[in-house]
């Protein structure tokens, strides 16, 4: 008998889920492995309450997309970092920005790292380029900087520019 | 449809700061400089990101038009892309930069690599690490990966290469050599040892060079002090280059014009076998000490200047390329110290004086390009029957361009062989003229600097030359009304000066003591 395991969202849905593509999440596979024995065949409910069920949604199709992928612990390769963004990952994560900060929070959370990776790599796709003003437009970002700060921390950082 | 981490987490700036860092390390020190001056939400992970990990490049890597100086460190950042690159331009800023932070700020910093093969700015980064008391991971590595990025370029068409860095890995990440057949001018930097056989050995076409140049490692002005502070083993593992050179038959077919870089010592054309004697080299150093002194203290070439075209050519890039400051003019003609030797005859001395009087016209030209010349020696080593033809052109220098400003320094060493007598009135008035000229230059400018130094020398202290005093003292009756007004004009525009000196001749003006002396 093939054991089920259900995900159970913030707001109380519940996403039958397979082991394999439950395990993408560092933090679902070592609950199962601490919590769960091999022998009890009870279907097996673990709730999250922290992600909310659209973003489920999001997160387990990309879990049953590389669920046959072995992500390699890449955290302190330069080049990984440095390295494009995955196209499917760009296709996969081009939504509203409320929605890919959601997924990011939610893969923090869950710790899946190629995830979490590829959501900051998307928001980071988002900033390159743009100047201060533009930033700030993109994002909505209210500037809090009064002038003499600005002036401040352009001074202080001066010796990163390129010239 | 929230995630429940609480409301106002669905705007960037509101993201927990482990998220804003991990987005900040997939930035490009650009980007996270426009970053920070978005809101104070992104300070502090910008800062993260960019002190996290520093790396200085030092010095320049390729001055060749197919491979830009951009594209070097462009690929470095690419390497490294959680380090913030500095290039040498921004070193000082950087230092300021790091004693403008907080200590908490200061904490942020995880490793420094310092790629230089300077040893001045690999020190200075060490020291300001210890002055802020940072327990750093401090790395002073050489360029090793060029020779990967260089095999992909089009080799036929390097016509100019520029090897930063002596060590043999410079050439360990690849077994292939690179085939230049093209190449016309080879710079090895921080020439010091017997590496250079390897790298030639990686560089095929490298025997075809018109032009090498030889540089050092930053070598502070006074030579003495150099080998006081103990690096007089690496000023003579250069001149064993020669040797090493000579031992592995490199020999240069083609070579016209030979550089040495930030080298402030004399040598001489016979110290270097693998030349062609054939060569008239005449030692040209120039020094640019504007900017940063403190990672790049000067720079030098020798010129082939026997062929007046060339040379010309040659002086006139170095003049176009750089803004100098300073000039020094080290003169041998003919071999440097072969002119002296014993087996020249009479004849042969003549000619070549003949060709060194022709030389130096050619300076005369080639000096009027000089657009911001603040400092000027010339020293000659050479028969100082060449002192008219100096004057020449010191004098209508100083007519012809009123750039010389400031400060002017000239600077004479003679072999004292020729008899005193044999100067002609007419000549030592050009000596005297060419002082009186510069001096002249020296008091007008001066009036609207201000003077760091309390006292004021026309000449700096190695121009103290026994034998020039022997030849100027019997004209003291001569020189000293035309002196005192001068030095009186001087004292009464700048009060902070206390005497005027011709350090020539040893006179002294004190302005205490109302006299003028001879100041041994």
């Amino acid at each position: 008998m093939v054991k089920r395991y259900v995900l159970v969202s913030s707001d109380n849905e519940k996403f039958p889920t397979e082991r394999k593509v439950m395990e993408k999440s560092i933090l679902l596979k070592n609950m199962l492995k601490d919590l769960f024995a091999d022998d009890d065949d009870e279907p097996i409910e673990i709730p999250l309450p922290n992600v909310s069920s659209s973003v489920m949604k999001f997160i387990l199709e990309w879990c049953e997309h590389y669920k046959d992928v072995d992500f390699e612990d890449d955290e302190d390769d330069d080049s990984k970092k440095s390295a494009p963004i995955d196209e499917w990952d760009k296709n996969f994560l081009n939504t509203d920005q409320e929605m890919l900060y959601e997924i990011i929070l939610a893969a923090n959370y869950m710790n899946i790292k190629p995830l979490l990776n590829a959501g900051c790599k998307m928001v980071a796709e988002m900033i390159r380029g743009k100047s201060p003003e533009e930033i700030r437009k993109t994002f909505n970002i209210v500037n809090d900087f009064t002038p003499e700060e600005e002036a401040a921390i352009r001074r202080e950082n001066e010796w990163a520019e390129d010239r | 449809m929230s995630s429940g981490l609480g409301p106002g987490t669905k705007k960037l700036d509101r993201l927990p700061l482990e998220i804003l860092n991990k987005i900040c390390s997939k930035l490009t020190k650009n980007d996270v400089l426009s970053l920070c001056l978005t809101s104070k939400a992104f300070l502090r992970p910008s800062m993260a990101r960019l002190y996290h990990s520093i790396t200085i490049i030092d010095s320049g890597i390729f001055h060749d038009s197919n491979i830009s100086h951009l594209e070097i460190l462009g690929f470095y950042y690419n390497k490294h892309s959680t380090t913030t690159t500095v290039v040498k331009h921004n070193l000082e800023l950087l230092i300021r930069s790091l004693l403008y932070l907080n200590r908490e700020n200061i904490k942020l910093i995880k490793e420094v690599n310092c790629f230089s093969n300077n040893e001045m700015s690999y020190r200075l980064v060490e020291k300001l690490m210890n002055l802020l008391a940072l327990k750093l991971s401090l790395k002073r590595l050489c360029l090793p990966v060029f020779t990967e990025k260089m095999l992909k370029f089009d080799q036929e068409c390097i016509t100019c290469l520029s090897i930063s860095g002596t060590f043999n890995h410079v050439f360990a990440n690849t077994d292939e050599a690179l085939s230049c057949p093209n190449l016309e001018s080879l710079h090895l930097r921080s020439a010091l040892d017997s590496y250079w056989v390897h790298v030639l050995d990686s560089i095929k076409g490298y025997e075809n060079v018109k032009t090498l140049k030889l540089s050092g490692n930053s070598i502070d002005d006074d030579y003495d002090d150099y080998v006081h502070q103990g690096h007089a083993e690496e000023i003579e593992s250069f001149f064993r280059l020669s040797s090493i050179f000579n031992d592995h038959k490199v020999k240069f077919k083609n070579l016209k014009t030979l550089i040495f870089q930030k080298m402030n010592f004399q040598y001489r054309a016979s110290e270097f076998p693998f030349l062609d004697y054939s060569l008239d080299l005449s030692f040209i150093n120039f020094e640019n000490l504007e900017g940063l002194v403190i990672v790049e203290c000067g720079k030098g070439c020798l010129v082939d200047i026997s062929d007046k075209q060339k040379s010309k050519e040659g002086i006139s890039k170095i003049f176009n390329q750089n803004v100098i400051k300073n000039l020094k003019l080290f003169i041998y003609e003919n071999g440097g110290g072969l002119f002296n030797k014993a087996n020249i005859s009479q004849m042969e001395k003549l000619e070549k004086l003949h060709l060194s009087k022709s030389n130096f016209f050619k300076f005369n030209e080639m000096l009027k390009t000089i657009k911001n010349l603040k400092n000027l020696t010339m020293i000659s080593y050479n028969d100082e029957d060449l002192i008219k033809h100096f004057c020449d052109i010191i004098s209508s220098q100083f007519v012809a361009n009123d750039k010389f400003s400031q400060r002017f320094l000239t600077d004479y060493q003679f072999k004292p062989t020729t008899p005193r007598s044999k100067y002609s009135s007419k000549e030592l008035n050009y000596l005297f003229n060419s002082y009186q000229i510069a001096t002249d230059y020296f008091n007008v400018n001066f009036q609207n600097d201000i003077n760091p130094f309390e006292d004021l020398y026309f000449n700096d202290k190695s121009f103290i030359n026994q034998f020039f005093k022997e030849v100027f003292k019997p004209f003291k009756d001569e020189i000293i009304p035309r002196f005192l007004p001068l030095a009186s004009k001087i004292f009464e525009t700048n009060s902070n000066i206390t005497y005027v000196k011709i350090c020539a001749i040893g006179f002294k003006y004190n302005r205490k003591l109302g006299t003028c002396y001879m100041d041994n």
